[in-house]
């Protein structure tokens, strides 16, 4: 059946390409009068990890090993309506995708063999059967536009902002993180809205005015991301679950099995709008939208538990045999964790300025992101105290909640020596309230062409990016990341992060061959990212490479990415 | 004796030169290939002689049943235009006669410089606000272009791209626009750009590109290092003229070299019927003529490089050349040199070389004739241009909207302007 599915993904993958005349055009056009056309690529990728993965990695993933295969073909056809009615131009575009991801079939056993997975508590090949391959319509709209008025009508993508790598404004859409692998085209999800501008040219001393407005309507559109497998390569290290943990009841694996793990209700409209102008060399644009929070917040929902009625003689026997007093007093019940995205508000500036001296532009952009949900540190006593008082126990014929059970002079102190260490043992789930905070980003950066020795032929694009934040009215250690340290501990995020970026990419050979450098560096704690990577353009064909490679002193922040160092590799047909 | 012998030398002398004269010269009906290429020597670039003696190009010598300058719109046969420009510093243009720097495109009617004396040093720059000047009479303008990359073996990779040209109202910020985008291949569509000039050489123009891999319109510098090809092909503003920097004109140092006979190639004996459509604008596109040119990789039988396009008649014309450098030092290209139609001041030939003078590039422009019924519509432009890379022997052909889906529509009517600013550019991404 594997075999199957990797032969079939790649006979079409052949069939396709080798099919195609010499003489390459659209695969379908409109020959007489050129209103619309079929086109497409066809891409297969390969990535591995070139280092082992530590053990604060949900899976180990040893130095060599493929992590992803993913097979992507894109189709697209858009088609010029002209002029409909009343003077109103149409023009409507439909993309659809289809991928396969192999890694899942035919990778390392830890990915692909469902026995070796359970040794890791992730009994999930339904999800992995689901979520390997899709084909879907990913985008699909239809412009209408009359004079002043521009309306975008369906599944689209909105970006706003200036940073080449870090999102600040750009927060409409949200991001594709279920792979590493994922195309540049597939990183923003598209989703279903409204879009309509508003325009003026030459007003007073604006070369440009417009009003670019969206509304995302919640009970239509309910994605906040892709779904991600459990036990992704792409997970960030939240530490590694075993199968002989479930032996002690009070592990955090064996709390895991008494939670069933939900996304929370996304029904609320989206919506927001851009007023930009031109004066002069200077764009500027303020910006104002509702999104929802792109990390989740996971949290106990405790309003969910229902009241549990115990007989302390069901507790008793698990005092002396080592069992889970925790797993008793749910009785059954299974705790609902909710992964809360809240709706947050956006505000905030861009601004573009070609700076004629230095013949290079300067960008930068700020946001304020109002009421961001964090995770909060907690431990297990939280998670107890909440379930608490509705954990109703009959000692000696009186019913006592849990809160005054565990205070009983009598067996309140032999049930809390039995929990043991409960109440230090943090938990990477909310209980209760979730915090809030606001957030300021800020970046800056210049683009500036320049000549090198190194390539006489063509010039040297050169990015220079600088992004920060800051978390107000923050105190030190409140707010935890949802992944570990090399060592199990938690993390804390920091009150001020600080980015620089540097891009550098030439061409040679007639543009065929263009090599290129990201840099980033982190300050405090010190990470540094170096993805090289060089693009291979031959006729309708592209072959890229890449490495990706970190070094940091500390898993916070970019530091995580420490054992995740990869090489990838990919061709893509066009057509 | 002595006599006898200088007379025979010189008799000797004479017809070796009447000869040499004999060769060096074509008539129509000649077909001209490596068996008779000393025919053309002096009468185009050095490098169109060797693709010939290489057997890569094969030209017939053809006659035009119509004069080219009678063809153009009639502004531009107008010479009313004779003394009242100027060119001033840093190579700008100006109104003498309304003592008015840099006037706007839609105040100059016709040629700036209907006749150009070459003894003036300025002469080159002179021809560069000819052809500018004539190129924006075109406009408003509408058109689905395809470029060609194809190599030696006949491999193709096409290109297809839709774009909007105007010249801006008085009132505007900038005197003219473009927007345009990719159609195909898949790597590149959706592809978008805004670009907006002045003819002020030193007032900084306009450029914001869309990236449909990162969705995201991008400011980028409006001046553009020349040299570079933009996607493989050699589609640059600086290719698509006979002179120097385009979005860089002050930094180019123009020479005037000769002017001589050339041999310059033209599609078809006729002018082609423009077609006026329902909006009141004229296609002279695939799209409505059904004018299509053939490229030699789709001709059956084709001898010869398959980036030549087939149907091509090559005509004596008076011609300038020219010579241009740049002193920006991100230019990437060192002497380029280009001919000039000595009337029509269309690009015929032009030449680039690399930094350290060696050539690079090679290229020629096939030019066509239009005329519709109602005689409202008459011009002359680029029909095909043949661009070589002489380094790694590939070919890029511009056939424009000469090919099945292509289309051109000039003097559009209610064109939308705000597409040419930064918020309405947001309509052509994706």
């Amino acid at each position: 059946m594997l075999l199957k599915k990797y032969i079939c993904a790649v006979s079409v993958f052949i069939v396709i390409i080798f099919s195609l005349p010499d003489v390459t055009m659209a695969l379908l056009n409109d020959k007489k009068q050129g209103k619309w056309s079929l086109i497409g690529k066809a891409k297969t990728q390969a990535t591995f990890r070139t280092i082992d993965t530590p053990d604060n990695n949900q899976i180990p993933i040893e130095g060599g090993e493929m992590i992803s295969q993913r097979n992507l073909l894109m189709l697209e056809f858009r088609h010029d309506l002209g002029e409909l009615f009343f003077g109103i131009r149409s023009e409507y575009y439909l993309q659809g995708r289809a991928f396969y991801d192999g890694a899942w079939d035919y990778g390392p056993d830890v990915f692909s063999d469902a026995e070796t997975r359970r040794k890791y508590v992730l009994d999930n090949e339904h999800e992995i059967n689901e979520l390997e391959d899709d084909i879907e319509l990913f985008m699909g709209y239809i412009d209408l536009t009359s004079g002043p008025l521009f309306a975008r009508v369906g599944r689209q993508v909105i970006s706003w902002g200036e940073m080449s790598t870090k999102r600040i404004l750009d927060g409409i859409n949200p991001l594709d993180t279920s792979s590493l692998a994922v195309d540049l085209l597939e990183r923003l999800v598209p989703l279903d809205m409204l879009r309509i501008n508003l325009l003026a040219e030459n007003v007073g001393p604006f070369s440009s005015l417009g009003i670019d407005f969206y509304y995302v309507p919640g009970h239509l559109e309910d994605t906040i991301g892709e779904d991600i497998i459990d036990g992704s390569p792409v997970q960030p290290p939240i530490g590694r679950d075993l199968v002989e943990y479930l032996d002690d009841p009070y592990s955090l694996t064996s709390l895991k099995q008494v939670m069933t793990i939900f996304d929370d209700d996304i029904d609320s409209d989206r919506y927001g709008f851009k007023f930009g102008m031109m004066i002069g060399d200077l764009e500027l644009n303020y910006v104002n939208y509702r999104t929802y929070s792109d990390i989740p917040v996971p949290r106990i929902n405790i309003e969910k538990f229902e009241d549990v009625y115990l007989d302390v003689l069901t507790l008793l026997p698990l005092l002396t045999s080592g069992g889970s007093m925790i797993e008793a007093m749910l009785d059954g019940q299974k705790l609902e964790v909710v992964l809360e995205t809240e709706r947050i508000d956006v505000s905030g500036l861009s601004f573009n300025y070609y700076f004629a001296p230095f013949d290079m532009v300067i960008r930068g952009e700020a946001a304020l992101y109002e009421d961001v949900p964090k995770i909060t540190p907690g431990n297990v006593w939280d998670l107890i105290e909440g379930v608490a008082p509705k954990v109703h126990i009959d000692f000696m014929g009186d019913m006592y909640d849990l809160a005054e059970f565990l205070e009983h002079p009598l067996i309140g102190p032999i049930i809390q020596d039995a929990l043991g260490d409960v109440r230090t043992m943090e938990l990477p789930f909310t209980v209760g309230d979730i915090a809030r905070y606001d957030v300021l980003k800020y970046g800056i950066g210049f683009d500036k062409n320049v000549s090198c020795f190194l390539n006489p032929s063509a010039e040297f694009m050169l990015t220079f990016e600088y992004v920060g934040s800051k978390i107000r009215d923050y105190d030190e250690r409140t707010i935890i990341y949802p992944w570990q340290g090399e060592n199990g501990e938690t993390l804390y995020e920091p009150e001020y992060t600080h980015d620089f970026i540097m891009l550098v990419r030439t061409t040679y050979f007639d543009r065929q061959l263009t090599p290129q450098l990201v840099v980033m560096y982190e300050g405090k704690p010190n990470a540094l990212i170096f993805i090289p990577s060089l693009a291979l353009t031959m006729g309708q064909w592209d072959f890229e490479c890449s490495f990706f490679y970190t070094a940091s002193d500390s898993y916070e922040q970019e530091g995580f990415l420490e054992s995740r160092d990869e090489f990838s590799v990919s061709m893509t047909y066009n057509f | 004796m002595k006599i006898s012998i200088k007379l025979f030398a010189f008799a000797m002398l004479m017809v070796v030169l009447s000869a040499g004269w004999a060769f060096a010269d074509v008539a129509p009906g000649d077909v001209i290939d490596k068996t008779n290429v000393q025919k053309i020597e002096g009468l185009v670039p050095g490098y169109i002689v060797k693709w010939v003696k290489a057997g890569d190009m094969t030209m017939k010598i053809g006659k035009l049943d119509y004069h080219p300058m009678d063809n153009l719109q009639p502004a531009f046969q107008d010479k009313s235009n004779v003394g009242r420009y100027k060119i001033i510093e840093h190579n700008g243009l100006m109104d003498v006669k309304e003592n008015k720097k840099h006037p706007h495109p839609h105040d100059v009617k016709g040629f700036p410089f209907p006749e150009v004396d070459t003894s003036d040093p300025t002469a080159p720059v002179q021809m560069m606000y000819n052809f500018n000047f004539h190129e924006y009479g075109t406009w408003p303008l509408h058109f689905n272009d395809f470029w060609l990359l194809v190599s030696r073996d006949g491999k193709v990779k096409t290109f297809e791209i839709e774009a909007y040209r105007i010249v801006f109202d008085k009132k505007a910020t900038y005197d003219h626009g473009d927007v345009s985008r990719f159609k195909q291949p898949f790597n590149y569509a959706g592809t978008g750009s805004l670009v907006c000039n002045y003819i002020d050489p030193l007032k900084d123009g306009l450029r914001f590109v869309y990236s449909p891999l990162i969705r995201r319109v991008k400011r980028m510098s409006h001046r553009l290092p020349g040299s570079e090809s933009n996607f493989d092909v050699y589609v640059t503003p600086d290719n698509a003229w006979g002179g120097g920097p385009r979005t860089d004109i002050e930094n180019g140092r123009y020479k005037f070299i000769r002017e001589q006979t050339a041999l310059v190639p033209y599609l078809g004996k006729k002018p082609v019927t423009a077609v006026k459509n329902k909006n009141g604008g004229y296609e002279t596109g695939f799209r409505g003529t059904g004018n299509k040119v053939a490229i030699g990789f789709e001709v059956p039988g084709w001898k010869g490089a398959p980036w030549h396009p087939d149907g091509v008649i090559w005509v004596k014309r008076p011609v300038y050349v020219i010579e241009v450098t740049s002193v920006n030092s991100n230019y990437r290209w060192g002497p380029s040199e280009g001919w000039i139609e000595k009337d029509t001041f269309a690009a015929i030939f032009k030449s680039n070389t690399d930094v350290n003078g060696n050539p690079w590039t090679g290229m020629y422009w096939v030019r066509q004739a239009f005329k519709s019924d109602d005689g409202k519509y008459q011009d002359l432009h680029f029909a095909v241009q043949v661009i070589v890379d002489l380094k790694s022997d590939k070919g890029s052909v511009f056939p424009n909207s000469r090919r099945e889906g292509g289309f051109r529509t000039v003097w559009i009517k209610n064109v939308q302007k705000n597409l040419f600013t930064r918020a309405g550019f947001v309509k052509f991404t994706r």
